[in-house]
């Protein structure tokens, strides 16, 4: 291990605990400042309206609620820390438990989806660069800048419409069937059958930025002096697009990947929303629908750990590969 | 090269892979499946009005008695009983050899217990209806199969009060009903058992091995939460789901469907513009009379209702022995300008707006922003009123905002209904005594006396032509007072699958028809359903 | 082939090759406006002068019902249809047009005037002021967009404007990333250093010598947020969290329809996704243009 790795990786690291405080103030003062009740925020509205003023004022009082800004922070930090994040009234249950249990299907759906859109995004580009000015590249940087201008909902709905009401090919909604079959082999396919259309959708709503990347990095590329060697070596377009212009484009690639890991978490809100994917972002529609404050903010706070993690994990990765990084 | 063949080939054998048709499950004809549009908070069945529209939980528990199909009371855990002349006294017999689903024999003691839950109005929080059995005197057993009620006062309609889902003494005695978890997890004596709840996913009951009566045919219900309707309606196309409940205007969605059929069920379901009588300008008997005259219902029901229902003059259907002829009120704007005009209302400063004494007639309406009927009807009637020169705001709120502080003494579109006995909902809706309570009840607090004494009248009286001329009476008096402008009365539609026989449909009360939930005109009866 | 491509792609730019003797003034002249006017700006145009003109362009309203005639399909009395109310779509769409302009305008104004502002204080002045904003922009980056977004709505009552609010308050950042950079390498060119010296004040260097040089990067932001913000708020009304349901905005109108389209009515979806994506289309490619025009040397990529 290269001594500057090591130097990166530590100060990275100490990079995280103020942005842990940061993000944990952050979600305390959304809570604070917001107009709704906190009791009504803690129990959620149906409770509420079921319980006696003086339950009412004991619960208050257990939870602190009429102390200053600065005692109430360090003891709701106290209870995160101790792992009770609320009680989340549309789910019945702690607010921990719902999101540890919804939190793998969507990271099931964004990686794939994530996944599939960087490849479509690279094969087209290179399509594209390799062919640069002519009418395939036309035709497809048009068709790209029209899919980027296009909400993903309405891709969503496109793609809900043809094929699942129209062709009846793949189902609509949820993760899996509601009679799913047990068998192993049934189970993993009727998984897959749910899987191919949200996905797809995020694929190919988020290609946009892969593509115009990758295209124009590969024509920089193109410019260099080793291409004209290349070529004169007598190598054809693609072998040297592909073997040599995209090796140098790759890493930048790779960066742009490690900036799309919030994505990887919030950016499939609107699709599970659609297609009735049960993961957080569809947690979250139901959350902010039915105003389940609790829900609401242990999503913000476990969101925000994930991000700041996949982005340490990103930036080892890119430090690790590119030695340039090191010494940022 | 070889990196981008190998990844296509992946590709493509996962496309192939994903699209071979899945395998069909066995043992299809044993289980029903629904989708849900709402999922329910808690499987209390008493949360309501007291008349069990939970159709979720019902099945897990039985009555002393229940409602045949002609809306009429039957034997269920009483096998017969006697009512003494005058009317005040109820005796049941009950059947033997009954058991809890964990079990334990049922006794009459679980029946004690339960209405003593309720009339001693300490749970009203967690039992609505508990004000409702505060009129009973005494209940006595004389037997282990012989229990005794007596009412303070012969009301005619209690009889049906004793559908009241029985409660197991031996699990809940003691606790405090507001924490505890057998509102999860719920044990009853009904032909279905409760086996499983995934929160967010779906509920599964199975039929109960030994029910008293006759066993379901179906073994199993399952229920599925799918909030969005379309989708509801795209499984019920491929199948995947037996039942769903759609809103009147998807019929054609599912016209030519294969293997599956629309099922339009008249409810006792009402809908009216709640304007609360204390607040101006509501407190003038003219400006109501006036908007109610304004609303063009027909328009309503056609585009909105897709023709489904029938226009709503008060709260008796056409079809109930009760309903009075003679109040048809018809849409006459004209009408409505010259009475508000009477009534002092001029545009002075020549806004478009209606004024009186420098006030102008406008006012705000709060609907539910996740319930596109009542959304819809809300703009309706803000664009029928505007052609009077009266100003409705709209504020869209979310249902769970509504029901915690919003629909007393404001503008809602409310709803209503019930097709049992005319007492029920009407007495607690229209009697004054019920204004400022903790309930939906009377949240136009409307005050008549007249009114007052025709509904007390009419509970205790037992003869039946007397009984219908008292209501023709009240329902002529809400027609002059419009307390609420009464708007539509709507039908409940369904999407069923062919393969389901035994369906039959009766009038239902108003219940959770919004978004996909079910209610008693189709799912009374499930336990006699047959699927092939 | 592909460096012809590339002197193509600078050249365009530059002069046109026109043939003097086959050409005739008038394709002149509309070149050299064109030169000045992409087809972006041009549709951007015709769309501010749509909103601001709406009420004159419809003799419908667009929020009352009109029940007599639901869901109509497109004729000459109703363009581009009814909905399930009767309402014209086509005075929906149009109305529609000036709320998405509004909120997507007034949101990016804010985010970039923000974003702008606190890029400019931390680049300039360096030092602690830059660290503490630059952990306070790290730490708003890090719950995802979409998530603090909903949650930002649902705390605070629904409104219009508390819709914008938050679109601005969660996308200013990247604009201060930038501006940032932008304002450090400004800083240590000569002629500042000499301004320094020269014992100018903070303020009139701020003002005379650093924001001009980051006006093109405001420009641009601006340009690029509006179309983000106009989908955003285009998401959060289909949702159901955004614009209150009963008023016209393109993403209301799509939830709407998407009921419809079970029921085989297309227009309702068709014409507000339409002009979606038309709208968003025009300010891209003028953000693209904006671009090339004023920032020709920057790396490729779709954001800034």
């Amino acid at each position: 291990m290269d001594r500057s790795l090591v130097r990166y990786a530590t100060k990275r690291i100490m990079q995280i605990p103020p942005l842990l405080l940061g993000i944990s103030i952050l979600t305390f003062l959304i809570f604070y400042l917001s107009p709704v009740n906190p009791t009504v925020a803690y129990l959620g509205l149906v409770t509420v309206q079921k319980m006696s003023p003086e339950d009412l004022d004991r619960v208050e009082e257990q939870l602190g609620l009429n102390q200053p800004a600065h005692v109430r922070y360090i003891g709701w930090l106290e209870r995160i820390a101790h792992g009770d994040w609320g009680y989340s009234h549309i789910k019945k249950r702690p607010v921990l438990d719902v999101i540890m249990e919804r939190f793998p299907a969507t990271l099931l759906l964004t990686i794939t989806g994530y996944s599939l859109s960087a490849l479509l995004g690279m094969m087209l580009g290179v399509i594209s660069s390799v062919r640069a000015g002519s009418r395939i590249d036309s035709i497809l940087n048009g068709l790209n800048y029209i899919i980027y201008s296009t909400p993903t909902f309405l891709l969503a709905l496109l793609a809900m419409l043809v094929f699942s009401v129209w062709l009846g090919w793949l189902p609509s909604s949820r993760m899996l069937s509601v009679n799913a079959p047990t068998s192993s082999w049934l189970l993993m396919q009727d998984r897959i059958h749910h899987l191919i259309l949200p996905a797809s959708v995020l694929a190919v709503g988020h290609m946009a930025v892969f593509y115009t990347y990758i295209r124009s990095s590969i024509i920089e590329a193109m410019q260099e002096d080793y291409i004209i060697t290349a070529r004169a070596k007598g190598l054809n377009e693609v072998e040297v697009v592909l073997g040599h212009a995209i090796r140098n484009s790759l890493l930048p690639f790779i960066t742009q990947m490690g900036l799309s890991v919030p994505l990887l978490i919030g950016g499939s809100v609107v699709v599970e929303s659609i297609f009735a994917w049960p993961g957080i972002g569809k947690l979250t529609y139901d959350a902010a629908l039915r105003a389940d404050y609790m829900l609401l903010m242990g999503i913000t706070l476990f969101s925000s750990l994930l991000v700041i993690l996949g982005n340490l994990l990103a930036d080892m990765a890119c430090a690790l590969t590119d030695p340039r990084v090191r010494y940022d | 090269m070889k990196t981008i063949n190998f990844l296509v080939a992946v590709v493509l054998i996962a496309l192939f892979m994903a699209t071979l048709p899945l395998a069909v499950a066995e043992d299809a004809g044993k289980m029903l499946n629904i989708a849900l549009g709402k999922e329910p908070d808690d499987l209390n069945p008493i949360a309501g009005t007291g008349h069990g529209e939970f159709y979720d939980v019902i099945k897990v528990y039985s009555g002393l008695l229940k409602s045949d199909d002609k809306l009429q009371a039957a034997p269920d855990i009483a096998e017969s009983w006697d009512i003494s002349p005058d009317g005040r006294t109820y005796t049941f017999h009950l059947r033997e050899g009954i058991k809890w689903h964990d079990g334990t024999a049922f006794t009459a003691d679980d029946i004690l217990f339960t209405y003593e839950l309720l009339r001693s109005g300490e749970w009203t929080s967690v039992f609505p209806a508990s004000s409702e059995y505060e009129a009973i005197k005494d209940i006595s057993i004389l037997d282990p199969h012989t229990v005794t009620f007596t009412l303070n006062d012969p009301i005619v309609a209690f009889i049906e009060r004793f559908s009241l889902p029985i409660l197991p003494r031996h699990i809940l005695e003691g606790q405090d009903l507001l924490k505890t978890d057998f509102w999860q997890e719920p044990i009853g004596t009904g032909p279905y058992k409760f086996v499983s709840w995934n929160k967010g996913e779906d509920l599964t009951f199975q039929s109960n091995p030994d029910f008293y009566g006759e066993a379901p045919r179906i073994g199993t219900l399952k229920y599925v939460f799918v909030p969005d309707e379309s989708a509801r309606i795209n499984l019920l196309k491929s199948g995947e789901v037996d039942a769903i409940k759609i809103d009147l205007r998807s019929t054609e969605s599912l016209k030519g469907a294969n293997g599956v059929t629309v099922n339009s069920a008249p409810s006792a379901n009402w809908y009216a513009l709640n304007m609360p009588n204390r607040m101006w300008p509501f407190n003038m008997r003219e400006v109501r009379q006036a908007i109610s005259y304004a609303i063009d219902k027909q328009q309503i029901l056609d585009t909105i209702f897709n023709g489904q229902g029938e226009i709503s003059y008060g709260p008796f259907r056409q079809e109930d022995w009760i309903y009075n002829p003679d109040i048809v009120a018809a849409f006459d704007p004209e009408r409505a300008k010259s009475l508000l005009a009477d009534a002092g209302f001029k545009d002075t400063d020549g806004d478009g707006i209606l004024d009186k004494d420098g006030k102008s007639l406008e006012f705000e309406l709060v609907y539910p922003s996740d319930n596109s009927e009542r959304k819809d009807i809300s703009i309706a009637i803000k664009t029928d009123l505007a052609k009077m020169g009266i100003n409705m705001e709209l504020v869209g709120k979310s249902w769970d905002e509504i029901s915690y502080d919003v629909f007393r003494d404001n503008v809602i579109i409310m709803a209503w209904g019930s097709p049992f006995d005319p007492d029920d909902q009407n007495y607690q809706n229209w009697n004054s005594k019920f204004i400022g309570k903790e309930s939906w009840w009377n949240a136009a607090s409307y005050s008549n006396p007249e009114v007052d004494g025709l509904l007390e009248e009419g509970r205790t009286t037992f003869d039946k032509e007397k009984r219908k001329e008292i209501y023709q009476k009240l329902q002529s008096i809400l027609a002059e007072d419009q307390p609420v402008a009464f708007l539509i009365f709507s039908n409940y539609v369904y999407g069923l699958s062919d393969r389901i026989t035994g369906i039959k449909p009766r009038n239902a009360p108003h219940g959770q028809g919004n978004n996909g939930g079910i209610t008693g005109e189709i799912w009374w009866n499930v336990e006699e359903w047959q699927k092939e | 082939m592909i460096r012809e491509t590339m002197a193509r792609d600078k050249d365009k730019t530059m002069t046109y090759k026109v043939n003097p003797i086959l050409t005739n003034h008038f394709v002149l002249t509309l070149r050299s406006i064109s030169k000045f006017l992409s087809p972006g700006l041009l549709a951007i145009i015709i769309l501010l002068i749509l909103a601001l003109s709406a009420p004159y362009l419809t003799p419908y309203d667009p929020i009352g019902a009109n029940l007599s005639e639901p869901m109509h399909p497109p004729s000459w009395d109703h363009p581009f249809g009814t909905d399930h109310l009767g309402r014209d779509l086509y005075s929906r769409v149009l109305y529609g047009t000036r709320v998405s302009l509004l909120v997507g305008m007034s949101a990016s104004v804010m985010a970039v005037g923000m974003g702008g502002l606190i890029g400019l204080f931390s680049g300039y002045f360096g030092g602690r002021m830059d660290s503490i904003l630059m952990r306070l922009v790290d730490t708003i980056y890090s719950p995802p967009e979409t998530i603090l977004l909903m949650v930002l709505v649902t705390m605070f009552t629904r409104s219009v404007w508390t819709i914008i609010l938050a679109i601005g308050l969660t996308h200013w950042m990247s604009t201060a990333r930038l501006v940032r950079s932008e304002a450090l390498s400004i800083r240590q060119r000569p002629y500042v250093e000499s301004a320094i010296c020269l014992g100018a004040k903070d303020g009139y260097i701020l003002l005379r010598h650093i924001a001009p040089n980051l006006l093109y990067i405001a420009v641009i932001s601006v340009t690029l947020m509006t179309a983000h913000a106009i989908l955003t708020e285009s998401f959060l009304s289909f949702l159901g969290l955004g614009i209150p349901p009963h008023l016209p905005s393109w993403g209301n109108m799509l939830n709407e329809g998407q009921r419809d389209i079970m029921r085989g009515i297309w227009w309702t979806t068709l014409f507000p996704g339409l002009m979606i994506v038309i709208t968003v289309l025009s300010i891209n490619l003028l953000g693209e243009d904006l671009k090339r025009r004023l920032a020709p040397n920057r790396e490729g990529g779709i954001a800034l």
